[in-house]
C-alpha cells in the first residue's frame, strides 16, 4: 500500500499546430489503501492522469509523490505499481501462467516461488484451471481476470485500472465489478480506477474524482458527489437519469428565499448551512433529480403543471418525459406504469433534495438538507413567490 | 435458384482451374523435362514418354553444381540473416523512437525501395572491386542485403506500428527494460512480419541473377542461377539438365514458402500490403 499525491499537474499534447490541454493544474491526494475512481467524459484527462501516475506520460509541470518520494522523473518499472489496461494487453504468445509470472521472472524470483505466487493470485481470481491456456483460448471475462491476476502478482503498492470492464458484456461487468470490490477489500492495495461509467465509480470507490476538460471538478465520497454536487457539471454528470436543470428567479426575504420558476414557486430557508454561495443572487438554476419529483394525476393548483410526452418502463420504475410549459423534464416514478403520452399531470419538487446553481459559474449555491438513504422528507410546495418575498 | 448457384459455382471452379493451369503449366513442363532424356524432351509431347532420373544424377554428380548450390545457399542464408536482423532493428527504431531526421530517413527507405536496382550494379561493382570484395560471396551477400533491406525495413516498420503500445507499456510496468521488452514481447508479436521479411530476403537472394553475373567471375564463387548458364553452350542446349537444375533451385524456395505461407500472408497484409 502507498499514498499518492499529485501536485499542480499540467499536461499538454501538441499535434501539428494545435495544442490540447489534457490536464490543467490537478491536485489529488490518495490515501493508503484507498480505492478512488477518476471519472469524466471522453477527453477529460482521466486516462492521461492515470498514465502520468504510471510513468507512461510525463507531466509538463507539477510533481507526483508516492509515499512522499518524488517519482515524477522515475521510469514506470521503478515506481512499484501495476496497471490493468483497457484492452488487457495480455501477451498473446505467452500462456496464462507465463503472463502472470512475467513480472516475477523479471524481478528475478526463484522458479518455485514464481509458481507458488502465480497459483496464489490465480486462485484469488478463480483462473487456476486456465494456467496452461493461451489468451486466444480464453473468453473476454477470463482475459480480464488474467490481466488483474498479473497486476496483483508482484504485490505492488498501487494498482491502476484503466477502464478494465469496458470490454465486457453488461452481466459480466456487474459480476466482475463486485469481484473487484471484494478483491480490494481482501488485499487492500491502493487502487486508482479510470472509468467513464458513473455507476462503476459510485459502486466501487471510496472517493470519486470527477474531471472535465482537464480540470478536477470534485473529489469526494460517492454519496457526497451525488447529494452535494460541487457544480452544474458534476450534478448533471453523476446520476441516471440526469438531474433536471430549470432556470429560476430568486427573491430574498428576511428569513426565506423564494424560488420561482414558470408555474411553480417555493420558499427555502435563508442563510442556513445549506447555502454555499452568495445568498443575494437574483437568478439561479434549479437542479432536481428525477426521483425527487412526485407526479400527481391532473393539474393541481400550487404544483408544476406538465404533460407526459413519453414513458420508459424500466421494470420497477418508469421514466417519464414531461413537457412543463416548454421545458423538458424527466421524472422517475416507482410502481406506476399507467401513464400515456398526453396525460396531464402535476409535479411536486422535493425541496429537501433541491439544488441551486449559479447561472454564470455553475457553482453550487444551495443543497437541500435531505440525504439519500435517510428517511425521505415529505415533498411540499412552499408559499408562492409573493408570499415568500414578503 | 439451386441450378443458378450450381452453375455459378461450376463457372468459378472452371475459371480457377484455367488460371491454375496457366500458372502451373511451366512448372509441369520443367518437371517433365527434368525427368526425360534429351531426345524425348525435344519430341515435345505433352506427357513424358519414359521417366528417368538421369539428368538429376548427372547434375548432382557434377562437383561444380554442388559448389554452385553451396554458394547459393551460403549467400542466401547469410543475406537472409543479415537483412532480417537489420530490418527488424531499423524498423523497430523507426516505429518506436523519436530522433532527428527520422522523417527524412523513413522517406529515404521508401526511396531506396523504389530505386531501380540494376542502376546500382556499376557503382557496386566499382566499390566492391576497390575494397577487394569483388568476386567474393561476401560482396554478393552484401549486395543482396542492399536489395532486400529497404523493403524489409519498410515492412517491419509498418508491422511494429500495428502492435499496440499497451504491450510495451505493460511490460515496462512489469519491470522489463527496453531491450527486454523488444526481445521478449514485441519481437515475438512481430513474428509474422519477421518471417515475411526473411522469406522475401531468401527468395530474392536465391534467384538473383544480374548482380551475381556482374560481380562474380570466378568459377568457385558462382551461384546456381549463373552456374545454370553452363548448360547453354554455343552449339548445344542441355535442356533436361537445365530443367533439373531449375527444379533443384525451386524446391528449397517452394518448401520454405509452403511451410511459412500463413506467416507470409499475415506479414504482408499487416504491413499494409495485400498477400
Amino acid at each position: 500500500m502507498a499514498n499518492i499525491v499529485l501536485s499542480g499537474i499540467y499536461k499538454e499534447f501538441t499535434s501539428g499546430r494545435e495544442t490540447h490541454l489534457a490536464v490543467d493544474g490537478l491536485n489529488l491526494d490518495v490515501a493508503n489503501g484507498e480505492f478512488i475512481s477518476l471519472v469524466g467524459p471522453s477527453g477529460c484527462g482521466k486516462s492521461t492522469t492515470l498514465r502520468m501516475i504510471a510513468g507512461l506520460e510525463s507531466p509538463d509541470r507539477g510533481r507526483i509523490f508516492v509515499d512522499g518520494r518524488d517519482v515524477t522523473a522515475v521510469p514506470p518499472q521503478s515506481r512499484g505499481l501495476s496497471m490493468v489496461f483497457q484492452n488487457y494487453a495480455i501477451f498473446p504468445h505467452m500462456t496464462v501462467r507465463q503472463n502472470i509470472g512475467y513480472g516475477l521472472k523479471i524481478a528475478g524470483m526463484a522458479r518455485a516461488d514464481q509458481e507458488k505466487r502465480v497459483r496464489e493470485v490465480a486462485r484469488l481470481v478463480d483462473i487456476e484451471n486456465l494456467l496452461d491456456r493461451y489468451p486466444r483460448q480464453l473468453s473476454g471475462g477470463q482475459r480480464q481476470r488474467v490481466a488483474v491476476a498479473r497486476a496483483f502478482a508482484r504485490n505492488p503498492d498501487i494498482i491502476l485500472l484503466d477502464e478494465p470492464l469496458s470490454n465486457l458484456d453488461a452481466k459480466l461487468r456487474d459480476q466482475t465489478r463486485a469481484e473487484l470490490k471484494q478483491l480490494h477489500q481482501r488485499v487492500g492495495h491502493t487502487m486508482i480506477y479510470v472509468t467513464h461509467d458513473q455507476l462503476e465509480a459510485l459502486t466501487l470507490s471510496d472517493r470519486i474524482a470527477i474531471m472535465n476538460k482537464g480540470v478536477l471538478q470534485q473529489f469526494a465520497a460517492p454519496s457526497v458527489v451525488f447529494q452535494q454536487p460541487a457544480n452544474l457539471f458534476v450534478a448533471t454528470f453523476i446520476g441516471s437519469p440526469t438531474m433536471n436543470i430549470i432556470p429560476a428567479t430568486l427573491l430574498h426575504g428576511e428569513a426565506h428565499t423564494a424560488v420561482h420558476i414558470e408555474g411553480w414557486s417555493a420558499s427555502l430557508p435563508r442563510g442556513g448551512s445549506e447555502w454555499l454561495g452568495p445568498t443575494d443572487v437574483s437568478a439561479a438554476l434549479v437542479g432536481i433529480r428525477p426521483k425527487d419529483i412526485t407526479v400527481h394525476d391532473g393539474h393541481v393548483e400550487g404544483r408544476l403543471p406538465a404533460v407526459v410526452t413519453l414513458m420508459e418502463p424500466t421494470g420497477s420504475d418508469a421514466i417519464l418525459h414531461l413537457d412543463a410549459d416548454g421545458r423538458a423534464l424527466v421524472a422517475q416514478v416507482a410502481d406506476r406504469f399507467d401513464f400515456e403520452p398526453g396525460d396531464k399531470v402535476s409535479l411536486d419538487l422535493s425541496l429537501d433534495h433541491l439544488h441551486l446553481f449559479d447561472v454564470d459559474s455553475g457553482l453550487a449555491l444551495y443543497h437541500g438538507r435531505a440525504k439519500y438513504g435517510a428517511r425521505p422528507a415529505r415533498a411540499h410546495a412552499g408559499p408562492t413567490m409573493a408570499q415568500g418575498a414578503a | 435458384m439451386a441450378t443458378t448457384r450450381f452453375l455459378s459455382k461450376g463457372l468459378n471452379y472452371l475459371a480457377l482451374a484455367a488460371v491454375c493451369l496457366f500458372f502451373m503449366f511451366p512448372m509441369y513442363w520443367m518437371l517433365k523435362g527434368s525427368l526425360e532424356t534429351a531426345p524425348e524432351l525435344l519430341s515435345a509431347h505433352l506427357l513424358p514418354g519414359s521417366i528417368s532420373s538421369e539428368a538429376f544424377r548427372e547434375l548432382i554428380g557434377q562437383a561444380s553444381f554442388r559448389q554452385y548450390f553451396f554458394n547459393s545457399a551460403t549467400v542466401a542464408i547469410a543475406s537472409t540473416i543479415v537483412s532480417t536482423t537489420c530490418a527488424v532493428l531499423a524498423g523497430y527504431g523507426l516505429a518506436r523512437f523519436k530522433f532527428p531526421g527520422k522523417a527524412a530517413m523513413s522517406r529515404g527507405v521508401l526511396f531506396c525501395y523504389m530505386f531501380p536496382s540494376l542502376a546500382l550494379s556499376i557503382p557496386l561493382f566499382n566499390i566492391f572491386y576497390s575494397i577487394r570484395l569483388g568476386n567474393t560471396l561476401f560482396g554478393l551477400m552484401l549486395t543482396h542485403v542492399t536489395l532486400s533491406l529497404p523493403f524489409g525495413i519498410w515492412l517491419m516498420w509498418q508491422y511494429f506500428q500495428t502492435i499496440p503500445s499497451a504491450f510495451r507499456e505493460n511490460a515496462a510496468l512489469l519491470g522489463a527494460g527496453r531491450f527486454r521488452t523488444f526481445l521478449e514481447v514485441e519481437l515475438p508479436l512481430a513474428r509474422s512480419g519477421l518471417i515475411a521479411v526473411a522469406i522475401f530476403a531468401f527468395a530474392l537472394s536465391w534467384e538473383e541473377y544480374e548482380f551475381a553475373f556482374v560481380l562474380i567471375t570466378s568459377e568457385a564463387s558462382k551461384t546456381l542461377p549463373i552456374g545454370m548458364t553452363q548448360f547453354v553452350t554455343r552449339d548445344y542446349v542441355v535442356w533436361n539438365m537445365i530443367m533439373a537444375a531449375g527444379i533443384t533451385m525451386a524446391v528449397p524456395a517452394f518448401l520454405l514458402i509452403s511451410f511459412l505461407q500463413k506467416y507470409l500472408v499475415a506479414g504482408f497484409t499487416s504491413g499494409g500490403l495485400k498477400g
